[in-house]
């Protein structure tokens, strides 16, 4: 069974492997011993109570129970922007227009802005190669929304997800070859791991301060805004499929698309709803796949499973009861994986 | 003998001839009768006018052969280069992006539109038949025209200036244009020119980018003839450096041609005019060329003269003075050249 669990001290060395396996523009998971030590304590604080509100964050490991394997991780930040500022290029029209002239034309721009401050943010979903199949890039990504739904008061009332933008094999991207090259002298790849590490806010300082044009850049630039790279499109799509949406901002680097939602709004928390547990011994499945998470704040457990549910109870098995860490006769909370069921 | 001298409305078929001729080189001279019919008008205005302040006046000069009396060239100056509407032009600022963190510290030019040489006065309107460029003529008209500006400072700003054509080729097309104006605009360089020869500059409030460009950003066929001037405004060019004018931070907005700028005091002629009185030239001592300049009720006339300057006497040969129609002891304004 596939299990999402909070992060751990001993994950350390999982996480440090899993680095190895992201490639370039992967920002939030730098291959970076000392990172990764301090991402897990800040994330332990928060759970603990202890991390003020611009530290604070969640990190979620994926468990194949049955190796005891670490093979995905998944994150929320609670309120990005407010140790540093937090960066992103506002995508603007401006018309120019003569009447004299005969002239009317929209001009795309680019400004720098601060505009998500204080905002949560979906970060870090990464999922071993290996495991990318029965659902569990689903699982990955949309239990952090479960946890959301059950501890709604923890996050801010608008959330984002920065989705990575367009770069090739080597690591070169055509936005950053267009417009960051020329502000300063490192390649992509490596303002990218300076990013990974705590730095962005040193690389904006460099960054255009006034908004420029779209027009000046080049072709290949152009067409990259907004657009995701091909391995994130599934994880776009999920985001999508989950009410957040692309509003007009993109990344300073790779001018990958921010997608936004208010957090209300998201199809997990507006149709999540709680049952009592009865535990089964029979287990007959469901037609319906569910996402199931506990609720409890300090030991948040999910999995997906097709277990029957009426309108008050859902039938567990004594083995998921376990992997939730619940017992019979508690709540747990519940919502389709997919908004409509795949056929 | 060749007079620079205000113009007339008599000169007006002359004038389109002219200005015909002068093509896309010399957009402050459109080649459209009703506009330069109100040109010469408005010159003739500012003429008769008394001024205590440099204000809408503007001054237009041509180059006339007296003998024939064919115009040969043109020169105008604009009191300020922006009185009822902005003077625009493109500022190369330099910001500094810095991060001591990163270890990185770069310098980016970034174009900024402003109409900062609005209060400049303005040479403009340059234009020398093909074969008298290798003559003293074009001095004539632009360093009269400065005579002219000294002597009247009431009538000028303290500071000068003059737009000088950038590159763009026999097709009309201007690489800055290309790839800057024609991204706002949609529309070809002359056309633009044009524009901005008959109308006013509220198109260019609308279309011209609010932001500043990064300079790095531009195509860099374009960034290659920021500041540099036409092959064909050399003469000119070279007229206004040896008076002071230097190219500063500025640039045209459309071909990205140079702004040469200069406050009056760092003007060279400005410390050499003389005043004198006329004399006939009865000495054998070797003559010398001197720009020679008269002022009377409200007009302003200039000529190229051989004489002896002795003292505060200028002593010309008889056929000369005859042909200034200046009379003997009248005093005028001269610069040994």
């Amino acid at each position: 069974m596939m299990l999402i669990r909070p992060i751990q001290r001993q994950d350390k060395q999982a996480l440090l492997q899993l680095a190895t396996k992201t490639g370039t523009g992967f920002t939030s998971l730098p291959n970076n011993e000392q990172n990764i030590t301090d991402r897990i304590e800040r994330m332990i604080a928060t759970w603990e109570g202890t991390a003020p509100l611009s530290d604070q964050g969640y990190l979620f490991a994926l468990e194949d129970t049955t190796t005891k394997k670490v093979v995905g991780i998944s994150g929320v930040e609670v309120a990005i922007g407010l140790n540093e500022p937090w960066y992103d290029f506002h995508v603007g029209t401006q018309v120019h227009a003569s009447k004299e002239l005969g002239i009317y034309r929209q001009m795309k721009k680019l400004s720098l802005s601060n505009d998500h401050t204080g905002h949560s943010e979906l970060c870090t979903l990464f999922l071993d190669p290996e495991y990318r199949k029965n659902k569990n890039g689903q699982l990955l990504s949309k239990s952090r929304l479960m946890f959301i739904a059950a501890f709604k008061e923890k996050f801010s009332e608008r959330i984002i997800a920065e989705m990575r933008g367009v770069s090739d094999q080597e690591g070169e991207s055509p936005f950053w070859e267009s417009l960051g090259r020329h502000f300063f002298s490192i390649n992509f790849t490596e303002a990218d791991y300076l990013t990974g590490i705590g730095q962005k806010s040193f690389i904006a300082e460099l960054m255009p301060k006034h908004a420029f044009y779209v027009d000046f850049l080049t072709e290949a630039a152009k067409e990259v805004i907004a657009e995701v790279h091909p391995s994130t499109q599934p994880a776009r799509n999920i985001l999508e499929s989950e009410g957040m949406r692309y509003e007009g901002y993109v990344d300073i680097f790779d001018a990958g698309p921010t997608l936004e939602a208010y957090t209300k709004d998201l199809r997990v928390v507006r149709k999540s709803q709680l049952r009592k547990i009865v535990i089964t011994t029979t287990e007959s499945l469901a037609q319906e796949t569910l996402l199931i998470g506990n609720e409890k704040y300090q030991d948040f457990r999910a999995i997906i499973a097709n277990p029957q549910i009426n309108e008050n109870e859902i039938y567990l098995t004594q083995e998921q009861t376990q992997a939730l860490s619940v017992n019979e006769g508690e709540q747990i909370r519940i919502v389709p994986l997919f908004e409509k069921e795949k056929k | 003998m060749i007079v620079l001298r205000p113009v007339q409305l008599s000169d007006i078929s002359h004038l389109e001839r002219l200005a015909d001729a002068s093509g896309p080189m010399v957009s402050t001279l459109p080649a459209k009768r009703s506009h330069l019919l109100a040109k010469v008008e408005h010159s003739i205005h500012s003429f008769e006018q008394d001024v205590c302040t440099p204000g809408e006046e503007s001054y237009l000069f041509v180059l006339e052969e007296i003998l024939t009396g064919q115009l040969l060239g043109t020169g105008a100056i604009n009191a300020l280069a922006g009185n009822r509407e902005p003077f625009y032009s493109f500022r190369n600022d330099i910001k500094i992006h810095s991060s001591a963190k990163l270890n990185i510290h770069s310098r980016i030019h970034a174009l900024t539109l402003n109409h900062d040489l609005s209060d400049h006065s303005q040479l403009c309107s340059f234009y020398i038949s093909p074969n008298l460029t290798d003559t003293f003529y074009p001095s004539l008209i632009t360093l009269g025209r400065l005579l002219f500006m000294s002597v009247f400072p009431m009538r000028f700003a303290n500071d000068w200036m003059a737009v000088l054509p950038g590159i763009f080729d026999e097709n009309g097309r201007a690489p800055f244009w290309e790839h800057v104006g024609r991204k706002f605009f949609g529309i070809d360089y002359n056309q633009v020119e044009y524009y901005n020869t008959v109308l006013g500059k509220t198109f260019i409030t609308e279309m011209m980018p609010y932001h500043p460009l990064y300079v790095t950003l531009i195509n860099e066929e374009a960034q290659a003839v920021m500041g540099m001037e036409h092959s064909e405004a050399q003469l000119q060019c070279d007229l206004l450096s040896n008076e002071g004018f230097e190219p500063d931070k500025y640039i045209e907005i459309f071909d990205a041609g140079p702004i040469l700028t200069a406050p009056r005091n760092a003007i060279s002629l400005c410390q050499k005019i003389k005043s004198v009185s006329l004399a006939i030239n009865t000495t054998h001592l070797p003559t010398q060329h001197y720009l020679l300049g008269m002022a009377e009720n409200n007009s302003f006339k200039a000529y190229i003269v051989e004489g002896v300057l002795q003292g505060q006497q200028l002593m010309l040969s008889q056929q000369n003075k005859e042909q200034i129609k200046l009379s003997h002891g009248q005093n005028v304004f001269c610069v040994a050249l």
